[in-house]
């Protein structure tokens, strides 16, 4: 339905996306995952019409969009990055005002304000101002009115940033049912794994612009099928015995986390004997050793050597 | 587009600072030069305020007791001689003259004081007096006998002033003519109707009217100027504010989302447009009603009058509009809101400056005069000024076309600045 080829842009003499090939059908959900200035929201930008590609062209059912943007503004619904509302207008005010410039009138369009209120479950709070909202309910507000007209398409960039869990499950539940129920195609950016796991069909990983990988969440995993992840809680971190340990050549990759480090290595590799050995002579104290089957989160560190959120 | 109209009326009403700029701020300003500069101030663009000194020769009772007897020796039937009488003391010259210059119009500029011969030749020598009004012995007499009886020449009012062709000198002088030529009108209906002097009264009311027009065409009150002033220097806000509304749409992405609704940039730069307007109507009628109802500035309630304010106000409101549109189109053109700063902080008092908000520019040397009566608050105060002034609509018509004219082109240049999106397909 929707399908971009060797999509591109540059701002000033910056790449911020390059080449992307990319495609979605009708009823899909996908995940564009990738970490900040990934250039996500620029190729989000230049799919729903609202900057030119440099090069490139957009296609929607074999039309080409930058020609003729109109079509697919037509089907569309984006809910940006940003929280784009009225803050001195109401909930309601703000939904009867977008409604309006999508043309829809009286009794329909009560109907509809009512419907994504209830979508987004901010009914009774629907004359309060947008400004006096809380992060979460600005958010799940930013969504219903790119649900207003009822769009074929939904676009959404990063829609659960910096909101609390409650919230971030709500919108995440809400996006599967419209998907799910309603046959909407959903194109769903985040640097949140998880979210994309749980929620999309196929998934494009995005780095300084390029698609790393794509693929369904198992086809991406398998890149990493020949692998195991353990992860070593260590006290003090030792920077010494990281660095011996990247030498061994059985250690795929070792990364500094949280309490410790994690490393990936070859499957059935036992390697958990001479890590032992290795902080024994180093002097650390292990806390706690988990060994993990792959995770998206280890598909893009693989990729990268660096993890989605640093 | 009424959507447009209605969400940036809200969001205008929400914000206190914004109304205090447009609604209070102006109006404090009407009151506090309305009151301060009542007085000193007038359309002949200098501040008037001049004495004037009345000597009198005349005895006005014993004038009037003259010209009864004589109208006792006409062969007339007794009431009609006593209608006569009646009337002739109600219009007795001197009388009308104290009345016409205690007239609010003319005791704002003009202070009278009755002396002597003598004492007021020492005091025009001595500035202290601009002119003198003298009233030669059997002024009331003669006068009433050529008005009413058409006997004898009449009296001429004797007019010194202490130096020709000064201002004072030629409003006194005005008024003076006008008042006599009144006398004189007078006479002329009251011998057309000889005979019949119940219907005297009418032209006496006539002479009464005469003298108001006289002085519509020269005073309007510091109170209406400033009225309007202020109303077209703050009228000129709402450009700006809507203006940096248009920045603030841009920055929080709600743009993108009008554009994405299918909306043309062209459409989105005319909703401004007429939301610029159509506040600037609103505020203009909220600061002349108000000023009408507390200050009674405007009292006059001919339908005509008021179509004119209307009409004048429509086409300014029209011509900020444009600013509106331009400033939005610079705006989201440079991306930055600095020209709206630029234009509320600095070209906003440049333009009430020349365009007379704080004082005529009369005042001005004619290069300035010239550029301020085409600011559109200038060139809409003019036209307002001349209005009220009871002119004549042709009299504004060129004003009004320079509005317009004004609003076209800033509209043109501002589509021209607006930034070519490939939205606008
Ligand atoms: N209008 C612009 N002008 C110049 N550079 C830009 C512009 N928009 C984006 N960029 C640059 O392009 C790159 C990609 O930005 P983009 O916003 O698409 O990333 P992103 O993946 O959405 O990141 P995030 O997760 O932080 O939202 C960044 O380096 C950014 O600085
Ligand atoms: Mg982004």
């Amino acid at each position: 339905m929707l399908e971009t080829e060797l999509l591109q842009k540059k701002f000033k003499d910056q790449l911020a996306v390059d080449g992307i090939n990319f495609y979605m059908e009708k009823g899909e959900s996908i995940g564009l995952l990738g970490p900040n200035g990934a250039g996500k929201s620029t190729t989000i930008s230049m799919i729903s019409s609202l900057i030119k590609p440099t090069t490139g062209d957009i296609r929607l059912n074999g039309k080409s969009v930058v020609k003729n943007p109109q079509l697919i503004r037509e089907v569309l619904g984006v809910v940006p990055q940003e929280i784009a509302l009225y803050e001195e207008l109401s909930a309601y005010e703000n939904l009867k005002f977008f409604g309006r410039i999508y043309k829809l009138r009286g009794k329909e369009l009560e109907k509809k304000i009512h419907s994504v209120l209830n979508l987004v479950g901010l009914q009774e709070r629907q004359k309060d101002l947008v400004k006096n909202y809380s992060g979460g309910m600005q958010r799940r507000i930013n969504i219903a009115v790119a649900l207003l007209h009822e769009p074929e398409i939904l676009i959404m960039d990063e829609p659960t940033v910096g909101i609390d869990p409650q919230s971030r499950s709500y919108i995440l539940d809400m996006v599967r049912q419209l998907n799910e129920e309603r046959g909407m195609t959903v194109l769903y950016t985040s640097h949140y794994m998880e979210e994309v796991e749980k929620l999309c069909d196929r998934i494009y990983i995005m780095d300084h612009g390029k698609i790393i990988a794509s693929g369904t969440k198992e086809e991406l995993k398998s890149v990493l099928s020949n692998e195991e992840t353990i992860l070593v809680d260590m006290n003090p971190i030792s920077k010494e015995l990281m660095q011996t340990l990247e030498e061994d050549d059985e250690i795929i990759q070792v990364n500094e986390i949280d309490k410790g480090m994690k490393l990936i290595v070859p499957k059935g590799s036992n390697k958990l004997t001479s890590i032992f050995h290795q902080t024994e002579a180093f002097g650390v104290q292990v806390t706690n050793v988990n060994v993990q089957v792959p995770t998206l989160e280890d598909v893009f560190l693989h990729l990268t050597g660096r993890t989605l959120r640093d | 587009m009424f959507e447009f109209l209605k969400k940036d009326i809200l969001i205008l009403s929400r914000n206190r600072t914004e109304l205090a700029i447009l609604i209070t701020m102006p109006f404090i300003l009407i009151a506090i030069l309305g009151f301060a500069l009542r007085g000193i101030w007038s359309t002949e663009s200098e501040a008037i305020d001049m004495t004037v000194g009345i000597v009198s020769d005349d005895h006005e009772q014993e004038g009037l007791t003259a010209f009864y007897q004589e109208v006792d020796k006409l062969e007339l039937p007794q009431e009609e001689k006593q209608s006569l009488k009646a009337v002739a003391s109600k219009t007795a010259p001197f009388t009308l003259l104290r009345d016409m210059l205690g007239t609010d119009e003319v005791s704002d500029m003009v202070t009278t004081v009755e002396m002597t011969e003598s004492e007021a030749k020492q005091a025009l020598e001595d500035e202290e007096i601009a002119a003198i009004v003298t009233l030669p012995a059997n002024f009331t007499y003669k006068s009433l006998l050529k008005m009413y009886i058409d006997q004898g020449k009449g009296s001429a009012i004797q007019l010194t002033v202490e130096e020709k062709g000064s201002i004072e000198a030629s409003i006194i002088e005005n008024l003076i003519n006008s008042f006599t030529e009144n006398l004189n009108f007078e006479s002329a209906i009251s011998n057309v109707t000889k005979g019949q002097y119940q219907d005297s009264a009418q032209p006496m009311e006539q002479l009464g009217g005469t003298t108001t027009v006289l002085a519509n065409e020269t005073t309007i009150t510091a109170m209406q100027y400033y009225t309007i002033g202020m109303a077209v220097m703050f009228a000129l806000y709402v450009a700006s504010m809507i203006a940096s509304e248009a920045y603030v749409e841009k920055k929080q992405h709600v743009f993108d989302r009008i554009i994405l609704s299918g909306k043309s940039s062209f459409a989105y730069l005319t909703s401004k447009l007429i939301s610029t307007t159509s506040i600037v109507m609103i505020q203009l009628f909220i600061l002349f009603v108000l000023s009408s109802i507390i200050f009674q500035t405007f009292n006059q309630t001919s339908l005509v009058f008021w179509l004119g304010m209307l009409l004048i106000s429509f086409l300014l409101a029209t011509c900020i509009g444009a600013f509106g549109s331009l400033l939005t189109a610079i705006t989201l053109r440079i991306n930055s809101y600095h020209i709206n700063n630029v234009f509320s902080g600095g070209i906003t008092s440049i333009f009430a400056f020349l365009g007379g908000s704080f004082f005529p520019i009369t005042q001005l040397p004619s290069m300035i005069q010239v550029i301020g009566e085409w600011t559109p608050n200038g060139a809409a105060l003019a036209a307002y000024v001349e209005w009220m002034q009871g002119s004549a609509f042709t009299d504004i018509i060129s004003t009004l076309i320079k509005l317009i004219g004004i609003a076209v082109i800033v509209f043109m240049i501002s589509m021209v600045v607006f930034p070519k999106r490939r939205s606008l397909s």
